[in-house]
């Protein structure tokens, strides 16, 4: 038995029962071909990296089967076709790769952009510690400079009184002074 | 001032500064690990993205370091990977 993956490039606008009736339609294929589907799989939305047939965006898939030796050839020039004709308007590109090892469930693949992180504008500015832009609504600080405030008028007040006990000392001093000299 | 005077001719001279000059010896990045050549896969954009350019180019084995066989291997991924427009011939189109 030799082992093969197909990744298929299909367009945004494939419906779900679309994409089934393929996975229906490739399975009936393998099997009349004494071989035997493994894994079928569909990775999401993803951004390309340029536009394909007008389209920005793009659906993959991912599938893995098995087959025996002699039958690759009429299987290959089968598949094409029924990608050029049948689902034209769905698959836009294809690539069969032959696996050294028996295919397995695990792969790496990059993310889509559905699970990727859509933070708000404020987080992205605080992480990067932009703070032009940030609204100005702090009301723990306005608090704390208000009893600043209170606190600085109060230090006034004493410092006031303080004095004006220092300059009644000073006075009465000058008047004992006075009175002693006299 | 007694002028200063090369004992040395300055082809000999740039000669004896490259044979001194000591650069770290290249390595291949998939002979030495096998945890790393099973990643090798059109796939697995992250690490392809690693030995291509900004503009989206391949870059040498001279620069990289792979070796001969490892370096076609690599090629072929990232081209499999350019034609399924996961990775792009060009960072930019217009």
């Amino acid at each position: 038995m030799m082992y093969y993956e197909t990744f298929m490039l299909a367009s945004t606008q494939a419906t779900n029962d679309e994409i089934l009736a393929l996975e229906k339609h490739l399975d009936k294929v393998i099997n009349n071909a004494k071989g035997k589907l493994v894994l079928f799989d569909k990775w999401g939305k993803y951004k390309l990296a340029y536009p394909v047939k007008k389209n920005v965006y793009g659906l993959y898939i991912l599938c893995r089967y098995e087959l025996p030796e002699e039958v690759i050839k009429d299987f290959s020039k089968e598949l094409s076709l029924l990608f050029k004709i049948k689902y034209n308007d769905i698959i836009m590109r294809h690539v069969t790769i032959n696996l050294p090892e028996a295919p397995s469930t695990i792969y790496l693949k990059p993310e889509p952009i559905v699970s990727r992180k859509a933070g708000s504008l404020d987080s992205f500015l605080k992480e990067n510690k932009i703070e032009g832009f940030i609204d100005k609504e702090k009301p723990k600080n306005n608090i704390s400079e208000q009893e600043t405030a209170k606190k600085d008028s109060d230090k006034k007040d004493s410092d006031i009184e303080k004095e004006e006990k220092t300059e009644e000392i000073v006075e009465e001093k000058a008047e004992k002074t006075v009175e002693e000299k006299n | 001032m007694s002028k200063f005077k090369l004992k040395i001719s300055s082809r000999l001279l740039k000669k004896k500064v490259r044979k001194q000059s000591y650069s770290a010896p290249k390595h291949c990045r998939f002979c030495s690990s096998k945890e790393q050549l099973e990643t090798l896969d059109y796939k697995n954009i992250d690490l392809l993205k690693g030995f291509m350019t900004e503009r989206g180019k391949i870059l040498p084995s001279r620069v990289s370091g792979n070796c001969y066989r490892h370096q076609r291997l690599l090629s072929t991924q990232i081209k499999i990977a350019r034609s399924m427009a996961l990775l792009p011939y060009c960072s930019l189109h217009f």
